[in-house]
């Protein structure tokens, strides 16, 4: 048992839950944002307390389920996404059975964390063995000044609103498929459009590090420019936008994801497409970020990225987990076997958007990108580990054959 | 197992005329109609044979065609398929054997018709083709993966008794067939794939693999089902030197679209230039290499010129590369090679004849097509953009050849006429490269 801290009292960095907190996670989640907001710590699941002192080991049930379970709720529900190692979940075997041990290590850079729910994004922090709500000093200092203005904020999130809005207006109105995804800087930037044009990463993949063969954001069509942003497709309906000031717009239609030909499903989305389109956005990103060329005026270095993804007109279509691919019998195995799903909604609209930093998407486009699809696999019914697993976890890459 | 046993087992629809071998395959190839109808002409009792490298398709081709016999309403015991390549055969199984093996049933008022596949394996095959056809024994379509099949007399005993056909890896407008879903109009497919040519460009039209997207894989099968297969053992019965050919053979893939320089080659494989010639024309039989000729006005001088060879595929220069796959250089390889492809084709519909043209050092164009509307030159760059100088050199040596078309097919998306030259993207020419030629329809 050495290690279990039995006997000891809560503290600014020390949190002791019952195992029948599993059942309510979203207590889990905010004891872990209220200690990322502040100096980290560990939230011990399983310790039974008396008085702020852990007195017992109550060992948990189904305990990697468990881990496993908890895990994707707080990818779900913690925002900025938290990156391997800001928060790690262990198991601790004890002679009562095993329990959980999170561990919260803030990065500095990322603050402030925050809990995200339907009714929108709460912000907890922690102060000696309590949590409270951060006020708004708290919050504007957490963000240094010199981060974007909830002000900005809120301009960069009335910019998505009015586009869903009119999306899904539109989907209702033709009963089409459209998928889109969203990058909103923020402040905003002014991108060198012409130069832009003139270079080839709208012409070759490979420039962004995407595959020749592979699904990405290119749609054919020669690149123009177009009041005021740089259009990549033959129509608006197939096209990847670049604005000057406001960010990257993908919209397609739904169509494009269609699997071809799996005699199971009427129409069933494909894997790679949900996996690769968004990785390419963010490796273009990426890839915009690291040639000054690309640039009127010099990005804020603390530039956060506001990014959304959403599906219309989801009815009919069905998504199986996993990929055939991973290993010749495993992933085959497991592709097959698994039934496909519906959404429960006829659209599926990322409810709180993700928000990246410049570090995130410049030096991880790969995770930005497969954050975005694992809420897609979300709305499907599908956790984390459901997810095809072409995403190498330790490089942080999208490994595809070339 | 028995002659017997296997015909009843390889024509399962003489126990059962409605089972179906093909319908695992829906989509058909271009060439499956025209053969199909050449079956149902009674004016014309000539037999066909199919030609065409490993696994491009040719036995299904054969099933597609008994399947489409008897949904029409062809009596299903008049309807023979053979394959003389089934591994249960022992010893040698005759084509007269095959035709001799009547199902009981056949109806009087029906022709019969047989399906021969691999039929270079028959004994004296030839022989009995011709005195087959000329006994009309029914309508025959018969298939092999080697144009040596055609060679030592089997061409003139041909004459007038069959159609050599040819036939290839998919075209690109086959390749996108088979990613569309039933029914499915190209146009739409396209829409959901704009860039499916590049999948093109990396896997070839071998139709066992379109579907495939472990690249890597299917590079590694088509290395080892269809390359070493038709080299060891096609050529294995020849007295050559099997792995020494089979070098060469890699060679030629790795430098495709290159002259042959049978000097250095020769010394590079410690052979005889001469060897290097006869093995590099064996190489051509097997369909997977493909010859093109310099062009020049005098045609014994053309004899004498030195040979262009390409990957008869663009799936076997990736699948050679020396080079990781995504070098530009390979990719610039299997561009020019996709194009070749689809421009032998064009030239067998026209009737043309392919070539290209050279005049010192600088004056080239990769392909000219000569048919009866006149000279075109068809120049290939996989660069995104035009470059001035290319277009330039384009017009100076198409001036002095004097065609009458000028054509640049480039990686690119940009489709303009400029100075009497027509910019044409990739998958705009492979989509339909008749219609950019004189007389066609774009």
């Amino acid at each position: 048992m050495s290690g279990i801290p039995l006997g000891k009292r809560e503290d600014l960095h020390l949190e002791f839950k019952a195992a029948e907190a599993l059942k309510d996670p979203e207590k889990i989640a905010r004891e872990v944002v209220a200690m990322l907001n502040a100096e980290g710590g560990e939230v011990w699941v399983g310790l039974r307390e008396e008085d702020g002192v852990a007195v017992a080991v109550e060992g948990i049930p189904e305990p990697e389920l468990s881990r496993q379970s908890l895990r994707d709720f707080l990818v779900s529900t913690v925002e900025p996404s938290p990156f391997p190692g800001e928060i790690e979940i262990d198991l601790i075997p004890s002679p009562r059975g095993s329990i959980l041990r999170l561990r919260a290590k803030p990065d500095s850079s990322r603050k402030p964390y925050a809990l995200l729910r339907k009714s929108g994004r709460f912000f907890w922090i922690r102060i000696a063995d309590r949590l409270r709500f951060m006020d708004r000093e708290e919050i504007r200092k957490s963000f240094q000044g010199s981060k974007p203005s909830p002000d900005e904020l809120r301009r960069a999130e009335e910019i998505l609103k009015v586009e869903l809005d009119a999306l899904q207006r539109e989907a209702g109105r033709d009963r089409s498929g459209i998928f889109w995804l969203r990058i909103l800087p923020v402040p905003r930037f002014s991108l060198d459009l012409d130069a832009l044009l003139k270079g080839n990463l709208l012409l070759d993949p490979q420039e962004t590090g995407n595959r020749r063969t592979g699904k990405t954001f290119l749609q054919g069509g020669t690149p123009h420019l177009r009041s005021g942003r740089l259009v990549a497709g033959k129509s608006e309906a197939a096209a990847l936008s670049i604005y000057r000031n406001d960010g990257i717009k993908l919209r397609l239609p739904l169509e494009r994801f269609h699997a071809g030909h799996d005699p199971g499903a009427a129409k069933p989305l494909y894997w790679l497409p949900l996996m690769e389109i968004p990785v390419s956005v963010f490796r273009l990103l990426s890839t915009m970020l690291k040639v000054e060329s690309c640039w009127e005026k010099p990005f804020a270095p603390d530039t956060l990225f506001v990014c959304s993804i959403a599906l219309f007109g989801l009815e009919g279509w069905t998504l199986r987990p996993f990929s055939p691919q991973l290993s010749p019998l495993d992933g085959w195995m497991n592709y097959l076997l698994a039934e496909p799903r519906s959404s429960s909604d006829q659209d599926f609209i990322l409810a709180n958007p993700l928000l990246f930093t410049i570090s995130e998407v410049r030096d991880h486009p790969d995770r930005c990108g497969f954050l975005l699809t694992s809420r897609v696999y979300e709305a499907f019914g599908f956790g984390l580990d459901q997810m095809p697993r072409e995403l190498d976890q330790k490089a942080g890459r999208l490994i595809l054959p070339e | 197992m028995s002659l017997a046993d296997l015909m009843q087992d390889q024509n399962p629809w003489w126990r059962d005329g409605e089972i179906r071998r093909a319908r695992g395959y829906p989509v058909r190839r271009d060439l499956q109609p025209r053969i199909l109808r050449r079956i149902l002409r009674v004016d014309d009792r000539r037999a066909v044979v199919l030609l065409g490298p490993r696994q491009v398709g040719k036995t299904v081709l054969l099933l597609q065609l008994a399947d489409d016999l008897l949904a029409g309403g062809w009596p299903a015991r008049n309807l023979t398929y053979f394959d003389f390549s089934d591994d249960r055969i022992t010893g040698d199984v005759t084509a007269r054997e095959v035709v001799e093996a009547e199902p009981v049933g056949l109806n009087p008022d029906y022709l019969r018709v047989f399906l021969l596949d691999e039929i270079r394996s028959a004994p004296s095959w030839d022989l009995w083709l011709k005195q087959a056809v000329d006994a009309r024994v029914g309508r025959i379509v018969a298939t092999d993966s080697a144009a040596r099949l055609l060679r030592d007399g089997a061409r003139e005993s041909g004459q007038g008794r069959w159609d050599e056909i040819y036939m290839e890896g998919l075209t690109f407008r086959e390749f996108i067939q088979l990613h569309g879903r039933p029914g499915e109009e190209l146009e739409t497919v396209l829409r959901r794939a704009p860039n499916i040519h590049e999948r093109y460009l990396a896997l070839g039209g071998f139709p066992e693999y379109v579907l495939q997207e472990d690249f890597p894989e299917v590079r590694r099968r088509l290395r080892s089902d269809i390359a070493e297969r038709a080299i060891l053992r096609d050529l294995s019965g020849l007295g050559v030197d099997v792995e020494r050919v089979k070098d060469l053979f890699v060679y030629l893939l790795q430098d495709s679209g290159a002259e042959l320089n049978a000097e250095a080659r020769a010394r590079d494989l410690g052979a005889d230039p001469r060897s290097v010639r006869e093995w590099s024309r064996l190489l051509s039989d097997t369909l997977l290499v493909s010859p093109l000729e310099r062009f020049n006005r005098n045609a014994a001088a053309g004899l004498r010129s030195k040979s262009k060879i390409y990957a008869a595929d663009p799936g076997l220069v990736m699948a050679f590369a020396p080079l990781p796959v995504q070098d530009a250089s390979v990719r610039a390889k299997a561009f020019e090679a996709a194009v070749y492809r689809h421009l032998r084709e064009t030239a067998r519909e026209r009737e043309g004849r392919l070539s290209y043209f050279r005049q010192g050092e600088d004056l080239e164009i990769d392909f000219v097509l000569e048919d009866q509307s006149g000279l075109v030159a068809i120049e290939v760059t996989s660069g995104l953009r035009v470059r001035a100088d290319k277009l330039e050199r384009l017009r100076q040596a198409a001036k002095k050849l004097g065609t009458d078309r000028r054509l640049l097919v480039h990686g690119g998306v940009i489709e303009e006429t400029a100075e009497g030259v027509e910019t044409v993207p990739l998958q705009r020419f492979l989509l339909d490269p008749s219609a950019l030629l004189p007389g066609g329809a774009g």
